[in-house]
């Protein structure tokens, strides 16, 4: 499955990107672009900063140097709140370990981020029908997370991910946890989702396998980025 | 790793560090726990203090007596002491006659602007000093207990001494605060009189087991008897045995067969009689105080069990390792109470450190409590045992373990780290999620309220019973006020839909809440319960004493003896002087009112006389039982008995009521009286048998009153001619209906200010816990404060969502705590005070006070709540 992705607009910028923890410098000047709707594998070592980087791009960390370029935005330079803000409406997040709230059921987690942005109660039942069906978890929707297996839980985190529509999804090996089966299940949907609502994707992973679905891999190496940029359709050698 | 670390490496190995690295949440947790050691203990102290100061201050002054010949009521007559020497005959037994009677010094008086009963009781003991002098008393130090002759000074100078101008020996403390020294002047009112007298001397303060009695004087009986201007009565006459040792038990009962006898108007006391006698008045009261401790320091395990539970949390990973590295439960659970005991014994250092400072606060409180009820005039300190220290240590060890068994369930069920890191959260406790153990104690405690009250040693009686109620209604109530838990999730999940999404997490997360939110609900909803119960049960008392007050003082204008505080005062009102002031022409009608101690069934109770005809006349009594039809209160009745009227006190004590009879002996011969009234009386809890004066002044063979009543004369203004009375009478407090009714609002307000007190160390205490577990519930749901903020939430919506679960937690508290609050008034007014004053109270609801009460917690939950929320987001999320 080889996939070229020509889209010249341009979503996310990073630009000499520096992330220092007390002494150890964890990401030493990066420099990258993601274009709308494209997907990105994110590989490298343990412990080799992709967390980090995920971090800085969603918000959650502020770089120490440079500056991330979201639609324009600089992140460096928006507050807190404005921070929130934007993660509460451009950008998803799908997590290894799920990360659902396990005291709202699958559709309450599904349907919050849409209360949170203010959506009116027909809005979200629509959307939330449609979301459900998409990650065919309509079935278990009255269900509490503890009681769904991994595949469903990541199926309802993905859900949540993409339900007031954002421009980018941050994942952190989102199938590490999941047996190679059901974890295909998910990265199909993820591909499927972000082609049809045009999501960009930064996706951390160690298996190489799921590369498949990006349409470029980032490789991550004391601090650097190795070789940039690699496009998928080169480095592709087994199905 | 079989068998762990030893204890020593184990601390610092884990527990010291983890304190090191947590230390705020470690000192809170240490100041819970020292909090409750220290009320316990400050209570414990303040109790013993203030039945020390109650104990015999004669026997502090001359030793140990081998019994005593005491009235049957009233005094004992003179010629008392030659009955007693004939029927002793030749035994070796010296005879101590001992007149005791209250004196206020005139200094006292000055300082508090004459007001009536704030002034220290002195007492004042007339002994036969040369008695004294000859009969060698055993002092266990083998000094003198009285200076006797000075240095140079031969007995028969000493004799001179004693037959002049009468002389008082006083205490060290006493005179130090009056600034006197031997040789001056010393003002003394006495009964109703001024007298000056001069100081004799100074009395050692040499026993150390004895409270040193400061407010305790001491002049030769001669000299006393002349102060008085009586020499007819004795108050008792005490034995003291020649041989070297004290008489045994068998040689006292052989005394009593000797001394028994018909027809005689006194009776002999084994020594320990009036000690049993005066622990005994005070025990209900010190009692209610213990187990307002106990059930403090339930509340305290409560709270010490949620920061264990917190440390449980922070430690969950580490556990997790340790089980992955193969530790047993074994294990684990040995080193869980390593750790608790190391808490205990620090937590327990500063407890009792705490409770020292406590205690000297608390000893005031208890002691002014216990002067205005029982009219003691003792000054109290605070004096510390090994047995103290060592209880104070066993508590707050035993307590941290008990608090320790939840939290170290919870310990051992967490698993090994593999499976920890994928974020299981910990099952907590099922037994909490239930209702119906909570429904069975609640039932059962009720069914408790039946059992009859335990008679004490002195016929103090102890509502066992309700008091187990009360523990088993709080235990049982933690268990059910969880089920508030999912309706309040419920209701409030409707609410956010509709007005603030952002807290729909916060909500759900108390729809849904665990073992822990449960836990420090539970906390709040027994301080709220006691406060609540606490607050009903004054409130009703205040309200009932007030309708008393208005029936009972229906007078004009009240005159006791300057410096009397009660109905067991020994200050008189002469005979001369009440009829010279019954007769004044601004009175219309005068009610003379005499109260003495007497004993009934070997329980001391009172012997009261008024002029019943006039009470019916002028004042309503609140009747619990009514007399049937015209009572002539002058005249026996047919069967030749006295009509009398009890207090409810008495008839609860006695357990006799309308149509019953009694028989008692006085100096005049046995009495019956039947009973023909139960009224209320909230004044006194001993009980009172009332019957005309003119009974009771020949049964006592004496005129003299405790207090006196007049009505005045329409027109009379009470307050100016109280005045002027005061000029013209100066041993005697002329005080107005008003003035009388705030003096006794006053004593009511000190009796209860130390249960104010516990009541917001209970509250504060439980507000602490609460942050202490928010603390706990926060790092728990770390991973889930993440994924808000991932979903966009800002710092302060995320410590909005932590704060909407503090403020639930309060509200479940709060809610579950008035609740129950009703049960425990109920049950303190209906039972618990019924069973041990006798009293009915009326019930009263103080409803502003508890509305202010409730607000002001929940908003206090909701700033905590608030707080530990913004402080954990930032540490948390950093
Ligand atoms: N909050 C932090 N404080 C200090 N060091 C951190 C922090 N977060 C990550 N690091 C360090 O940064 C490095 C990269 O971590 P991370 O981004 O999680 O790596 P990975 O590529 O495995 O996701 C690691 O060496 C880690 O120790
Ligand atoms: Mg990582």
């Amino acid at each position: 499955m080889t996939q070229q992705y020509q889209n010249s607009k341009t979503l996310l910028e990073v630009h000499g990107l520096r992330k220092v923890f007390g002494e150890t410098v964890v990401l030493r000047g990066l420099d990258f672009t993601v274009a709308k709707g494209e997907r990105i594998a994110l590989m490298g070592p343990s412990g080799s900063g992709k967390s980090t980087l995920l971090n800085c791009l969603g918000g959650i960390e502020r770089p120490d140097q440079g500056e991330v370029l979201l639609s324009g935005n600089e992140l460096t330079s928006l507050s807190a709140d404005e921070l929130a803000c934007l993660r509460r409406c451009t950008i998803g997040t799908v997590f290894q370990f799920f990360h659902l709230l396990p005291t709202l059921t699958v559709r309450e987690n599904i349907a919050f981020p849409m209360e949170l942005a203010g959506w009116s109660q027909a809005k979200i039942k629509k959307q939330l029908g449609q979301l459900l069906e998409e990650v065919k978890i309509g079935h278990r929707a009255g269900a509490y997370p503890e009681t769904l297996s991994g595949g469903e839980q990541q199926r309802v985190a993905v859900a949540r991910s993409l339900a007031v529509g954002p421009s980018l999804l941050l994942a952190d090996e989102p199938t590490g946890n999941l047996d190679r089966k059901t974890g295909d299940t998910v990265l199909n949907l993820m591909e499927q989702l972000s082609e049809k609502h045009n999501v960009a994707m930064v996706m951390v992973t160690h298996d190489e396998r799921s590369t498949r679905i990006c349409h470029r891999i980032l490789r991550l190496e004391d601090g650097v980025l190795a070789g940039v940029p690699e496009e998928r359709n080169e480095e592709e050698t087994a199905g | 790793m079989k068998g762990g670390p030893g204890l020593v490496r184990q601390w610092t190995l884990f527990t010291l560090r983890h304190w090191r690295r947590t230390p705020w949440q470690t000192l809170l947790l240490l100041f819970i726990l020292a909090l409750g050691v220290a009320t316990y203990l400050s209570i414990r102290l303040a109790n013993r203090s203030a039945v020390e100061s109650f104990g015999d201050f004669a026997v502090a002054v001359r030793g140990q007596v081998d019994g005593s010949i005491e009235p049957l009521a009233g005094n004992l007559p003179v010629q008392t002491l030659r009955e007693v020497r004939e029927k002793l005959g030749t035994k070796a037994v010296h005879v101590i006659p001992v007149l005791e009677t209250t004196a206020v010094a005139q200094r006292d008086l000055e300082q508090v602007e004459g007001q009536f009963g704030r002034a220290p009781t002195l007492r004042l003991l007339g002994l036969d000093l040369l008695g004294i002098q000859n009969l060698n008393p055993r002092a266990p130090d083998g000094e003198h207990i009285l200076s006797g002759p000075g240095e140079g000074e031969e007995e028969g100078d000493f004799r001179e001494r004693l037959r002049g101008a009468p002389e008082v020996f006083i205490s060290g403390p006493f005179a130090r605060r009056l600034g006197k020294d031997p040789g001056d002047q010393i003002s003394l009112l006495i009964r109703d009189q001024h007298h000056d007298l001069r100081i004799a001397g100074i009395l050692p303060q040499q026993r150390a087991e004895v409270s040193a009695p400061e407010n305790v004087l001491v002049m030769d009986i001669s000299g006393l008897m002349r102060v008085l201007g009586q020499y007819e009565f004795l108050s008792r006459i005490d034995l003291v045995w020649q041989g070297a040792e004290h008489l045994t038990v068998e040689g006292q009962k052989r005394l009593a067969e000797v001394l028994s006898g018909e027809g005689v108007g006194w009776v002999y006391r084994p020594p320990e009689f009036r000690e049993n006698e005066t622990a005994s008045m005070t025990a209900a009261f010190r009692l209610n105080l213990t187990i307002l401790s106990l059930i403090a320091l339930l509340t305290g395990v409560f709270l010490i069990s949620q920061a264990l539970d917190a440390v449980v949390v922070r430690r969950r990973l580490e556990i997790g390792i340790l089980r992955s590295l193969g530790m047993t439960d074994g294990d684990l659970r040995k080193m869980w109470l390593g750790e608790i005991l190391l808490l205990g014994l620090v937590g327990s250092a500063l407890g009792v450190l705490l409770g020292g400072l406590l205690a000297q606060l608390t000893v005031g409180a208890v002691g002014q409590t216990i002067n205005a009820l029982y009219q003691g005039g003792g000054t109290y300190r605070v004096q510390w045992t090994g047995a103290d220290l060592l209880s104070g240590f066993l508590l707050g060890v035993g307590a941290s373990l008990v608090a320790g068994l939840i939290p170290l369930r919870d310990a051992l069920r967490t698993p090994a780290a593999q499976v920890l890191m994928q974020g299981n959260n910990a099952p907590g406790l099922a037994l909490l999620r239930r209702p119906w153990p909570g429904l069975l104690m609640v039932g059962v405690g009720y069914l408790l309220t039946f059992f009859p009250p335990l008679v004490l040693d002195g016929g103090a009686r102890f509502p066992a019973g309700g008091y187990l109620t009360a523990f088993l209604w709080l235990i049982g109530g933690t268990f059910l006020i969880g089920t508030l838990f999912p309706p309040l999730g419920h209701w409030g999940r409707d609410l956010v839909t509709r007005w603030k999404p952002v807290l729909r997490p916060g909500v759900s997360r108390l729809h849904r809440a665990t073992t822990r939110h449960r836990l420090a609900a539970a906390g709040l909803f027994i301080a709220v319960s006691m406060a609540g119960g606490m607050t009903l049960l004054v409130g009703s008392f205040e309200h009932t004493v007030e309708r008393w007050l208005e029936h009972r003082f229906r007078a004009d204008l009240y005159i006791n003896p300057l410096g009397a505080q009660g109905a067991e005062s020994d200050h008189l009102i002469s005979s001369e002087r009440w009829r010279t002031l019954a007769e004044k022409s601004a009175v219309v009608a005068a009610d003379p009112f005499r109260s003495t101690r007497i004993q009934i069934e070997g329980t001391t109770t009172f012997l009261t006389g008024s002029d019943l005809t006039l009470l019916h006349e002028w004042q309503t009594p609140l009747w619990i039982e009514r007399p049937l039809g015209e009572v002539s209160w002058l005249e026996r009745t047919s069967a030749g008995w006295v009509p009398a009227i009890v207090n409810e006190a008495f008839a609860e004590r006695f357990r006799v009521g309308v149509g019953d009879v009694l028989e008692f002996p006085t100096q005049k011969g046995l009495q019956s009286v039947v009973i023909k009234g139960v009224q209320a009386d909230y004044g006194n809890e001993q009980g009172a048998l009332l019957v005309d004066r003119t009974w009771l002044f020949q049964w006592l063979g004496d005129e003299s009153l405790t207090n006196l009543t007049l009505f005045l004369r329409e027109g009379e203004d009470p307050g100016i001619l109280g005045e002027n009375w005061a000029m013209k009478f100066p041993g005697l407090a002329f005080r107005s209906n008003k003035a009388l009714r705030e003096t006794a609002k006053g004593i009511f307000r000190q009796t209860f200010g130390i249960t104010h007190a516990l009541k917001f160390i209970a509250l504060l205490v439980a507000l602490l816990g609460l942050a202490l577990t928010l603390v706990a519930i926060f790092r728990e749901a770390v991973q889930e404060l993440r994924i808000l903020r991932n979903l966009g939430l800002t710092s302060r919506e995320i410590a909005s969502n932590a704060a909407i679960e503090g403020t639930g937690i309060t509200f479940v508290g709060l809610a579950g705590g008035l609740l129950f609050s009703f049960g425990l008034g109920w049950l303190l007014i209906e039972v618990i005070n019924k069973q041990s004053f006798g009293w009915t109270l009326l019930w009263a609801v103080p409803v502003w006070e508890m509305v202010m009460f409730s607000v002001g917690l929940l908003l206090a939950g909701i700033l905590v709540s608030l707080g530990t929320g913004f402080v954990v987001v930032r540490k948390l999320l950093s």
